[in-house]
């Protein structure tokens, strides 16, 4: 199909929105309790991120999910200028971060809510839960700071 | 140690295309029996000698089962074959398990062949990530690695600078090596300076250009080697590390694999970075060859900026690096010739075919995929 400008316009790109699966279910339910869960091990006691049908320590089968503070830092991150997706293109120049949970697992996530210029590795930050479709995803921003919009 | 590959394998021919951006009258199996039909020729032997493959999986054009595509596709009947995907480091990947086969008996003579045409073939789409893609990231690898940069500023004070002289320099050796994409464009750091960003802190000129292209070798045994044409290049050591896939997850990002795999490399030698009269060093960003180097043990960690900014690495240099001008300047090949283009070059360097960009009596050199 093509769009030649006079008739149907191309339908607007859409950012992505999670697909809960069998493995991932528990931490989309999670996030729309407001709640972010990580997986641990429970042979181990250790906790990781991504999830995982066994875990990275034991490969033990015996895990459970448990709650994580939300808090924070940021391990690194770049500017986004270019996204590989077009339904970021509005955002440009925007935080695409790497940060780690104070209880050690890491996670992919924006940060939001302060001047880009201000943002350095290892600031502290914390979880908020962006609306999307019909999931809740995390997101970062300064500790204490109100949920940006 | 009890096994080892040392001066157990040598490699015998090199078939390499130029660099293009497109190749549209090309398909990836002629591409591949391109090269392949010039390392055969390079190295005196005949499509009959080959009696073992090693190639990409999947390839393009077909995804399944491409190692014996490859082989109807050529007319040989190897006695081993084998589809190798390890990324960037699918080409050394390749060397390392010809040579085990050649010095094992598996085979004798072993033919390695890679390429394609950039944006013309069928690549595997990834799976969507849930904890990645609702983020807007960047193309993946160039994120990837501009983390690592940022990343590395922030622990060992790394400045841009420091990095945009890893690509002036690979650009300076690709002027002088025929086929190279960058041919009669060298540039400055300040060129790379001035490039647009392409993930933040990474600008342009530190990302490679995918092209079309390929490149093939011959690995065989000493003894067959010593009676060939050209001067046998030998395998001295090797070694291999898997840590991670997303580098979200690695350890650390600022350290690579090579911190375990070079020095199982160095050990099996019985060498040392000292010993080496070049590096070839996988190169799709500036960092790449900066933390790579480090984890090498060519500079303490952390240190590959100041060095960088006190050596000169062409090929006339101190220390050279990447020689052909790497992946950043000679253009990242399709099919997993780029990270083939390290162990190629160093291979002619070795035999002294390097030309107008020999490095002048080397005699051992280190190559990372």
């Amino acid at each position: 199909m093509s769009y030649d400008g006079r008739g149907e316009q191309p339908p607007a790109p859409q950012k992505p929105v999670p697909i809960p699966d069998a493995v991932t279910a528990p931490f989309w339910e999670a996030t729309k309790e407001g709640k972010l869960m990580v997986q641990r091990d429970i042979d181990s006691g250790q906790v990781f991120f991504y999830p995982r049908e066994r875990s990275p320590y034991t490969l033990s089968d015996r895990l459970e999910w448990v709650e994580v503070s939300g808090k924070a830092r940021i391990y690194s991150f770049i500017v986004v200028r270019q996204p590989g997706n077009p339904a970021f293109t509005p955002d440009v120049p925007y935080i695409y971060a790497i940060v780690q949970l104070d209880e050690g697992p890491r996670m992919n996530g924006n940060v939001r809510g302060i001047d880009i210029e201000d943002v350095e590795i290892d600031m502290q930050v914390e979880v908020y839960f962006e609306e999307r479709g019909d999931q809740m995803i995390p997101q970062w921003k300064p500790v204490g700071a109100p949920d940006p919009s | 140690m009890t096994g080892t590959l040392k001066g157990k394998a040598a490699l015998v021919g090199v078939g390499w295309t130029p660099a293009r951006r497109k190749w549209p009258d090309k398909s990836q199996k002629g591409m591949q029996a391109d090269v392949a039909a010039m390392a055969i020729k390079d190295a005196g032997l005949r499509p009959d000698d080959i009696d073992g493959l090693v190639t990409e999986a999947p390839g393009g054009e077909d995804a399944n089962n491409w190692p014996a595509i490859m082989a109807d596709y050529l007319g040989i009947k190897p006695n081993m074959a084998s589809g190798v995907n390890n990324m960037g480091a699918t080409g050394t990947t390749g060397i390392v398990l010809a040579s085990t086969w050649v010095s094992s008996g598996l085979a004798e003579t072993v033919l390695l062949v890679f390429g394609g045409n950039q944006g013309t073939q069928p690549r595997v789409a990834p799976r969507p990530n849930p904890f990645v893609d609702p983020y807007g990231p960047v193309v993946a690898a160039n994120g990837w690695y501009a983390q690592v940069a940022r990343r590395h500023a922030f622990e060992y004070g790394t400045t841009d600078e420091m990095r945009f002289k890893v690509a002036a320099d690979q650009r300076f050796n690709a002027q002088v090596t025929p086929g190279s994409a960058f041919l009669e464009q060298p540039i400055t750091v300040q060129d790379v300076a001035d490039s647009r960003y392409v993930a933040d802190p990474l600008r342009l000129l530190e990302c490679v250009m995918p092209c079309a292209g390929g490149g093939a070798m011959i690995v065989t045994t000493p003894e067959k080697a010593r009676a060939m044409k050209n001067k046998p290049v030998y395998m001295l050591g090797a070694g291999h590390h898997t840590d991670h896939n997303d580098l979200s997850w690695a350890d650390r990002i600022t350290r690579t694999p090579a911190v375990v795999s070079a020095p199982r490399a160095f050990n099996m030698a019985g060498l040392s970075p000292k010993d080496m009269d070049f590096a070839q060093i996988y190169d799709c960003y500036t960092i790449t060859v900066m933390v790579t180097l480090e984890d090498a043990g060519f500079m303490p960690k952390g240190e590959s900026g100041p060095w960088y900014q006190e050596t000169d690495t062409t090929y006339k240099g101190d220390f050279p690096v990447n020689t052909h001008g790497g992946q950043l300047s000679y253009g990242q090949q399709a099919g997993n010739t780029g990270g083939f283009s390290q162990p190629m070059e160093a291979t002619l360097q070795l035999m002294g075919r390097g030309g107008e960009r020999q490095v002048k009596d080397a005699t051992t050199g280190f190559v990372n995929g």
